[in-house]
């Protein structure tokens, strides 16, 4: 860059040499496209560019190949649970049914290729049972090679947040400081061309040079990841272009850091030093203090604090019933006086559930709360902020493991009326919901149970979620922009 | 000479705003990171004393072998605070008893699962990430920046030796490393002492003292590059871009897109599938000859006098019958010395099929190091995990010490007859048996088939129910019933030490050493001809 404008050539069109000789402003388009074309080509021309071209494709279709194999393995782990899962189902009784772990699945994620917001590794089924002897399991079915250090997925996001913004650092660092040090933006700056439209050029020259390469990467890694297995849907690929304006954005936003920095500095190794610390700060520094920060001030209970609450769940349900709970008869001796001890048992046992229910749903708010706050508190950098507006747009990250826990609890009474109204049409069972050994013994239709289904987010509730970041987003960028600009039109070229 | 080159590098580098900008940002790094650490170790520490006194206390209680499964726990590794490696990840308990042979571990405190996406932040990152940063950004112009200003000549006009001039600079690029490093370091170690209340003992000083000298290695190999990267370069600018996407793609590229490659392109779920559904094959091959054992004998299946009211099971087939007659048990001590035998047989062809799908999964882990060596980041992170005792060697030794644990319980439990007798699963005394009869004042043999059910039920009569009860109270009480476990064998597991730590890790020592060498021996051969008026 440094090296750059240094053969600019006069303006020789009869236009401009008309209104250069009148002292006018040469028109902006023919100036702007000109500094442009020439900023493009000589940015175009360096290894930089090329070997930041070749990182954001060569990531961008590692992304595509490594998230198809990792849904089509996805894809696979979760049909061999639901089959499981049909197996012990088929000729099961509705007594047996009430014991068996039904589980709601969240559905692989297809943009994993864009952004994963964790989803592969974040837990993806909770199976539960209707018995309340039965305890709920949230787990993930395959987290993947666990000998292998736990690194985050590389998708669009890790390109936008991570790569394109150090390319823009590497390739607009010495664009004002640089042509300083070599005397040429003196000879640019005494054309009477306007300071915001030099600005401009450099701003778009730096834009479109990484940008071109990225929407090509763009497209290449949604067709390699569709020829690899992943159905994209429409919805699913407006999703994708949604991420790839916030990219295009995020990537703008990078160059006027850039070029601000460009403009304060005296040289170009201070304004890439400065860069590059302000990366690391925006990438790995904030991230982390955000997260260590949500750990201190809003710690999760620890399994010691869990399991004495679970105890006192059961002191109390002890007191409660007076050691009446926990008597169970073979049928024939408790239908004698009509169920009374078991009735007796099942309301304690019910009780029992709902509470210790209510604390395991306790901690999973807490957990939730600790994430979003630590999600809250990284997206003081801009690199975090744009990840979780692409989360936010897609409909991904922490909302969607929210989600997904709020649709599958729900699951249950669903389940709870299926298994209900079935045990009410069997005169002869003695109706204590739902304990094993005490409903109905009539065989269930394996077609007629309810199916889980997980429901994404719309791009309209996508939209609206990011509502507030893309404002914050906004604001920064006019707050880059005007200080950018403002630095550079003072900016002493001599 | 020497020396005042290194002096002058020092108050050059410590003068500059980018060694202050990196030395706060490791310093508030290695600040927040630790507190949080120290709060996890707590954490953990808390969880494992728990699981320590319940499985204390859940052996005071046993009464018949066949619930005698020890539980081993693995501590939490104080110097996770370091380097945290793969410490909260893999389990911390394995039980140990007949059925099975231990390739895995379960349970642990492993944290918030929905907060996986963040960052995790310790020592070792920050110096691969900061200090590695640091490093380029201090030498990156250190041989071009002196040529460009032309003190370069001047320097060798003085006599210099130009080995003297490299030397100089590259002790005080390290030196001027490891002011931050030192005081994180410092910060860190004070903190979490103060913090979770720990003092190190003899052997861990001495794993911190290797995890530094992988910190000083790595830096030095870092300020190697960067002076490779002075020594090629025109202009300083050019060689500060080098330096920065050099180290992007060195720290941040390679180690994602090998660990990328290695855990989604190698496949392992089909595998962990495969040996699962072997698994489960098995598992019903032996409950169908267990089975057939159990159907050999109808005293065993058949409700009769003989058979025992009292019945208890746990995990692993831990069972314990009370009110049995001598004949019942002695049909029952057949059978689970079958059972015994037959489970001991499977656990091993159990765990030749568990061992093909760890070696898929290390064949993974081959792989992801494979392409990732050429990063002296991910070189330091596998040798400071072998220091820090945060490795997946060290949760492999973990598991080791289980199987030879496990085969000297067996030993233990075959010198007591363990299998054998029928305190295998009654704690039935054999001179003082009650078979449920008798509570009806009748002997076992003295119920025919066709008044089991009736007699049965008088069980349930008030006054023949108060009787069991009180029976079972006593029982429960009877410490006579307690196995004498005093004598067993205690599970010990000494957490890594020094010598074992260095041989886990030897291999990326020896290849960041190499990559030390070559660097080394890559700037000397470019500078010995460097050209002072070049440019």
């Amino acid at each position: 860059m440094m090296e750059s404008l240094r053969d600019l050539p006069v303006p020789d069109t009869a236009e401009t040499a008309k209104n250069w000789r009148i002292g006018e402003e040469i028109s902006s388009r023919g100036v702007v496209a000109t500094i442009l074309r020439h900023e493009v080509r000589q940015l175009t021309a360096t290894f930089r560019f090329r070997a930041s071209a070749i990182l954001v494709i060569f990531l961008m279709v590692l992304a595509a190949v490594t998230s198809a194999a990792r849904y089509r393995g996805e894809v696979l782990e979760q049909a061999a649970l639901a089959d499981d899962h049909a197996r012990e189902l088929a000729g099961a009784t509705v007594d047996r049914t009430v014991d068996l772990l039904h589980p709601a699945i969240k559905t692989p994620w297809r943009l994993s290729l864009v952004v994963d917001g964790g989803q592969s590794a974040t837990p993806d089924v909770y199976s539960q049972a209707l018995s309340p002897l039965v305890t709920p399991r949230l787990f993930r079915i395959h987290g993947g090679n666990e000998r292998l250090p736990l690194s985050k997925p590389i998708d669009w996001s890790f390109v936008i947040r991570m790569v394109l913004s150090l390319t823009a650092f590497l390739l607009g660092y010495d664009a004002v400081c640089g042509e300083r040090r070599a005397g040429t933006l003196k000879l640019v700056l005494t054309y009477p061309v306007a300071r915001w439209k030099v600005f401009t050029s450099k701003l778009l020259a730096i834009w479109s040079c990484l940008a071109v390469p990225f929407l090509g990467a763009a497209v290449l890694s949604l067709v390699i990841a569709r020829v690899g297995g992943i159905p994209f849907q429409i919805e699913d690929l407006t999703k994708a272009g949604l991420v790839a304006v916030v990219g295009l954005w995020a990537l703008f936003l990078s160059a006027l850091v850039a070029l601000l920095v460009s403009s304060l500095a005296r040289d170009s190794s201070t304004s890439l030093s400065i860069l590059a610390w302000l990366w690391v700060t925006a990438v790995i520094v904030v991230p982390a203090v955000g997260g260590l920060l949500a750990h201190r001030q809003h710690p999760i209970p620890s399994e010691g604090e869990t399991s004495r609450e679970m105890k006192a769940v059961d002191q109390r349900i002890a007191q409660e019933h007076a050691g009446r709970e926990g008597r169970w008869r073979p049928l024939k001796w408790a239908a004698a006086d009509g169920f009374a001890w078991e009735r007796t048992s099942a309301e304690a046992e019910t009780r029992r559930f709902v509470q210790k229910e209510e604390v395991r749903r306790r901690i999973l708010q807490r957990k939730l709360g600790q994430a979003r706050l630590a999600r809250s508190l990284a997206s003081l950098s801009p690199a975090s902020l744009t990840e979780d507006l692409a989360e936010r747009l897609t409909g991904t990250g922490l909302e969607r493991d929210a989600s997904f826990l709020q649709q599958a609890r729900a699951f249950r009474p669903t389940l709870a009326g299926w298994l209900g109204a079935l045990d009410a049409s069997d005169p002869e069972s003695p109706h204590i919901l739902f304990f094993s050994g005490y409903v109905s013994q009539r065989p269930v239709a394996p077609g007629s149970i309810p199916r889980f289904v997980f429901h994404e987010a719309s791009v309209r509730q996508g939209l609206a979620a990011a509502r507030p970041m893309l404002a914050i987003f906004a604001g920064e960028t006019l707050a880059l922009a005007a200080a950018a600009l403002f630095c550079f039109s003072r900016y002493d070229a001599g | 000479m020497f020396f005042a080159i290194v002096r002058k590098e020092l108050s050059n580098h410590m003068a500059s705003f980018r060694f202050w900008v990196g030395a706060l940002l490791t310093i508030i790094l290695a600040f927040s990171s630790t507190l949080i650490a120290a709060q996890d170790y707590d954490l953990r520490l808390e969880s494992y004393q728990q699981r320590v006194s319940s499985a204390q206390r859940e052996l005071q209680t046993v009464s018949v072998y066949s619930y005698l499964q020890p539980v081993a726990v693995r501590p939490p590794e104080p110097l996770s605070v370091l380097d945290q490696g793969f410490e909260s990840r893999l389990g911390t308990e394995v039980a140990i008893h007949p059925f099975s042979i231990p390739v895995a571990a379960t349970a642990g405190y492993r944290g918030n699962e929905l907060l996986v996406s963040l960052p995790t932040v310790d020592l070792t990152t920050i110096v691969s990430g900061v200090l590695g940063l640091l490093a380029l950004l201090l030498t990156h112009d250190s041989i071009l920046g002196e040529r460009e200003g032309g003190t370069l000549r001047a320097v060798f006009a003085h006599g210099v030796k130009r080995s003297t001039l490299l030397a100089g600079k590259l002790t005080g690029g390290l030196l001027t490393l490891c002011l931050p490093l030192a005081v994180g370091l410092l910060v860190t170690l004070s903190l979490f002492r103060f913090e979770a209340g720990i003092s190190l003992t003899i052997d861990q000083w001495l794993r911190v003292a290797g995890l530094v000298g992988a910190y000083v290695a790595y830096l030095c190999l870092m300020l190697l590059l960067g002076l490779l990267i002075s020594l090629h370069s025109r202009s300083t600018s050019r060689a500060l871009g080098l330096s920065v996407l050099g180290w992007f793609v060195l720290t941040i590229v390679i180690p994602g897109a090998a660990r990328a490659v290695a855990g989604d392109l190698v496949e392992t779920g089909g595998a962990r599938r495969g040996s699962e559904r072997e698994i489960a094959g098995l598992m019903a091959e032996q409950d169908r000859r267990l089975a057939e054992e159990l159907r050999r004998d109808p005293l065993r299946t058949a409700f009769s006098g003989h058979t025992a009211i009292s019945f208890a099971n746990g995990e692993h087939r831990a069972v314990r019958y009370r009110n049995g007659s001598a004949a019942y048990y002695d049909s029952l001590a057949d059978y689970y010395r079958f059972e015994v035998k037959s489970g001991t047989r499977y656990a091993s062809q159990v765990l030749t099929i568990q061992r093909r799908y760890e070696g898929r999964l290390r064949a993974g882990e081959r792989l992801g190091t494979g392409l990732a060596v050429i990063s002296p980041a991910f070189l330091l992170d596998l040798l400071s995990e072998s220091f820090a005792g945060t490795s997946v060697a060290e949760y492999d030794r973990f598991l080791a010490d289980c199987r030879r644990y496990r085969l000297t319980l067996l030993a233990y439990m075959e010198r007591k007859g363990a299998f054998r007798s029928w305190r295998w699963f009654t704690d039935d005394p054999p001179g003082g048996l009650h078979p449920w009869p008798g509570y009806l004042g009748l002997s076992p043999g003295e119920v025919t088939p066709e008044r089991v059910g009736p007699l049965f039920s008088r069980l349930s009569e008030p006054e023949v129910a108060a009787r069991v009860r009180r029976d079972r109270e006593v029982i429960q009480r009877d410490p006579a019933r307690r196995l004498p476990l005093e004598d067993r064998p205690r599970f010990i597991y000494r957490g890594p030490e020094f010598s074992s730590s260095l041989r886990h890790g030897a291999a990326a020592a020896g290849v960041l050493l190499a990559f030390n060498v070559l660097a080394a021996a890559a700037v000397w051969a470019r500078f010995r001809r460097y050209d002072l008026g070049e440019g």
